[in-house]
């Protein structure tokens, strides 16, 4: 998975294509917000003074649609997120959406499908769709198109899809997992279908039900937690590995390196944060403490949040600018950076 | 150096545990026990030592703890010599004495059951990486390591009892503050548990029931991920497995010494998270009481003694708080009595649909319906509905409810806070007490399970305890 990730990386931030009619991208895992964040940031590898926005979401109505079709010209990757638009006033989770990547083109005309969102059905009333671009240089959408190329192949490849999704262990996993489903329905229903089947099986063989039934959830609890132990495994060891490699895993980002600096930092200085949530980073970083950003002498600034114009460091966070002289003394590999404000200089 | 201090560290906790232990259960069958309980009873032993350092106003540097844990050795080490055993009294254990069945399943088992521990080690040697630990738990630790003392204003939650901020504390004392030293600390305490947890089941029910158990606990998916960097939830459970499975042996041997280390490990679990005191202390006094009634132990002043202790012990932390002038509950409006008629889909849909609970649920209200049903085995119902294991099992099933149903906790719930970890107390002891009913009807032992409990004190050799005592002396009493 990694190694395709990275190849894809390489294949959309070096090419610059005609892209084919109808050429298609697969979609790649669904990742937490703050990871996708510094995804995006490697893929479009914007200039400091650069700022990274995402353009509103947008829904094409298609019952049952299983491709959007995007005509379009970059001049850089186009990051975008994507999800099947579902039935009624379902609220979308962060776990149903795709991310995938459409290569720099001059004419690209793409196909990318929706069907491995756990979300999918064919009673989906159509496609939503985010891409993301450098501010003054975003990609231009010629057109969209919601497709429905569906056969019975095609569901059944999409299912078992949906099935071997992996779930999400994040920091807030320990409350809560998403949960397995298949087109919208959880797999809970699916393991006590096969529950029951058994028990009856077992149930003819050795007329028991007691006995047949102890066997049964026996191994549904086996078939269910060898589903989950694939992902618990991938995830074990795709955290152990990316700590070894790149000194981080899961959605800490530049978290750790950057608190490994501040340590350093000696001189007795208040830090302000830029981004949506300090409270990992204001526990490696103690005994410095998070303070606002009007009175601090340093600023993290995370993925995606931040760009400098003219000397002025620039943070964008919850819907609000805020702006104050500085300069960076250094950015990380996810898109953070660690400024110095100019009172301080 | 630093693995070195960590294991002498553990050694010195483990040994605490030992010494209080050999007063209690003394003998060599209860060796593997103690062995076992070693740990999370040292650990629970220093959350107390804090306390008291904390409450007389003693600062948490590194001459106060250690000169705190040489003094309470010397104690114990003291008492040991002082205080002879009389043999006579004692009841030695001795593991139930069936034919091991099926040693390949058990061996599947308790496969299951430590890849998941064993996959869970490599999140020790990782930074921190839970939610809660970066606010109320690691970071209430830290902060109390470096200010050498707990802080009540201006942290995050300072209501939350803290024993597993003591652990962190010592650990970092010896070792110096790191995330592998405090999370290995709190990973050892699990393992400990659900090793103990082993024991105890093994001895009381066979190695197949008590790796059927186990692998049931591990394939909890939310305990799975407790168990790489938890915090209190895992070990709350824990402690309260523990208190339960002997209060069960205290049931069917009217041994005080049985419900005592019950009361340690529930008074353990209160001073670990709140949830210990109403998942633990109020069903365990409940049970305690109850128990006592029915082996007409009522007049017996030991038992009484005990369970006043052990209630008092539990609810100091709370009247501590008092006392300081702080609320009780780090949540608003958790006592206060409102109706949120909507959680009852919430609730449903986190026990059934998501996987936080896994098939744990269908399984368990399928195998309870199939008891009732199934008329030939009337009795082990009767005797599944008087067991302490199922009633405390309940118990904690409805407090959950109720708290999600009817107080101001209930807020909680559409932000998935937290119903699954507190889920994990409930769905182990229903999970256990199913495994054991279940396998003690198919094996069709229904006549001896229910003799335990229907005539308790008075049939240890059917229980698989040999007392020491002639057959024809009464339960031992003070």
């Amino acid at each position: 998975m990694k190694l395709s990730f990275a190849a894809c990386l390489l294949f959309v931030c070096t090419s610059f294509v005609h892209a084919n009619d109808g050429q298609r991208v697969d979609p790649m895992h669904t990742q937490h917000p703050d990871h996708l964040r510094g995804t995006i940031y490697s893929l479009l590898q914007p200039e400091r003074h650069e700022q990274i926005v995402g353009e509103p979401w947008e829904k094409i109505l298609k019952r049952g649609a299983t491709d959007i079709r995007i005509r379009y010209s970059s001049v850089k990757p186009v990051p975008v997120q994507l999800a099947p638009l579902a039935a009624g006033e379902k609220k979308m989770e962060f776990a149903d959406v795709l991310f995938a990547v459409l290569p720099a083109a001059s004419s690209g005309d793409v196909l990318v499908s929706v069907t491995s969102s756990p979300l999918w059905n064919e009673s989906n009333e159509g496609i939503v769709f985010e891409t993301y671009g450098v501010r003054g240089s975003e990609a231009n959408i010629h057109s969209t198109e919601a497709e429905n190329n569906s056969s019975p192949t095609l569901k059944g490849n999409a299912y078992l899809q949906q099935f071997f999704r992996p779930t999400w262990f994040y920091l807030t996993a320990e409350n809560f997992l998403y949960g397995y489903r298949i087109a919208d329905i959880p797999v809970t229903y699916f393991f006590a279908v096969i529950f029951a089947v058994l028990s009856l099986l077992l149930f003819a063989l050795k007329r028991d039900l007691l006995k047949a039934v102890s066997f049964a959830a026996i191994i549904t609890i086996t078939l269910f937690h060898g589903r989950f132990m694939k992902d618990l495994a991938t995830n074990t060891m795709s955290d152990a590995m990316r700590w070894n490699n790149e000194g981080t895993f899961s959605e800490m980002a530049d978290t750790f390196a950057i608190s490994n600096d501040l340590k350093q930092e000696t001189e007795a200085t208040s830090l302000a944060y830029c981004g949506d949530n300090e409270t990992p980073l204001q526990y490696f970083v103690f005994p410095h403490w998070f303070g606002t950003w009007e009175t601090s002498s340093l600023a993290v600034l995370t993925s995606a949040q931040w760009f400098v114009e003219r000397n002025t460091i620039y943070c964008v966070s919850n819907n609000t600018i805020r702006a104050r002289s500085g300069s960076i003394l250094k950015t990380y590999p996810h898109g953070w950076a660690l400024a110095r404000f100019s009172a301080y200089q | 150096m630093t693995a070195l201090f960590f294991i002498l560290t553990a050694a010195m906790l483990s040994f605490e545990g030992v010494l209080i232990l050999s007063f209690i259960l003394p003998g060599k069958r209860h060796l593997p026990l103690v062995a076992g309980f070693s740990y999370p009873l040292g650990v629970f032993v220093n959350g107390l030592l804090f306390f008291i350092f904390t409450a007389l106003h003693l600062k948490l540097s590194p001459t106060t703890i250690w000169i705190g844990h040489i003094a309470l050795i010397v104690l114990l080490v003291a008492g040991t010599y002082l205080h002879a055993q009389s043999d006579s009294a004692i009841p030695t254990l001795s593991p139930v004495s069936q034919k091991q069945k099926h040693p390949w399943l058990t061996g599947l088992f308790l496969i299951t059951a430590a890849s998941t521990l064993i996959g869970a080690v490599v999140y020790v040697w990782l930074p921190l990486h839970v939610w809660d630990a970066y606010t109320n738990w690691n970071f209430r630790a830290l902060q109390a390591f470096t200010d050498h003392e707990f802080l009540f204003y201006g942290v995050y939650k300072p209501q939350y009892p803290i024993v597993l901020q003591s652990l962190q504390v010592l650990f970092a004392t010896s070792s110096g503050w790191s995330d592998p030293v405090v999370n290995g600390a709190t990973y050892l305490l699990s393992l400990t548990t659900f090793v103990s947890i082993f024991l105890l089941l093994r001895t009381s029910y066979g190695s197949l029931v008590a790796s059927i158990v186990c692998a049931a606990f591990a394939t909890v998916p939310v305990a799975a991920i407790h168990l790489r960097q938890g915090y209190a939830d895992i070990h709350v459970a824990g402690y309260v497995v523990l208190s339960a499975l002997l209060l069960d042996l205290y049931a069917r041997t009217n041994n005080w010494r049985y419900l005592l280390v019950s009361g340690f490990f529930v008074a353990a679990a209160a001073w670990t998270k709140i949830d210990g005191l109403y998942l633990g202390v109020i069903p365990w006094t409940v049970l305690s009481t109850w128990t006592m009634w029915k082996g007409k132990q009522l007049t017996n002043k030991k038992a009484w003694t005990i369970m006043i202790s052990i209630i008092t012990v539990s609810g100091l932390w709370m009247a501590f708080l008092s006392f300081r002038g702080l609320i009780l509950s780090p949540h608003e409006n958790t006592f206060a009595l409102q109706w949120h008629p909507r959680n009852i889909k919430l609730i449903s849909e986190e026990i059934f649909l998501q996987t936080s609970l896994g098939m744990h649920w269908w399984i368990l209200i399928v195998t309870f319906c199939v008891l009732i049903i199934d008329q030939r085995k009337k009795e082990a119902l009767k005797t599944m509905l008087l067991n302490p294991l199922f009633l405390w099992s309940s118990m904690t099933l409805l407090v959950v409810i109720f708290t999600y149903m009817f107080t101001g906790e209930g807020h909680q719930l559409p932000r998935h806070a937290s119903l699954p970890r507190v889920m994990l107390t409930p769905t182990f002891l229903f999970s256990m007490s199913f495994v054991v009913l279940v396998a003690n009807v198919i094996q069709t032992n229904v006549v001896r399970l229910t003799r335990f409990t229907a005539r308790a004190g008075t049939q240890e050799q059917a229980a698989g305890l040999q007392s020491s005592t002639p057959p024809s002396s009464p339960p031992s009493r003070a």
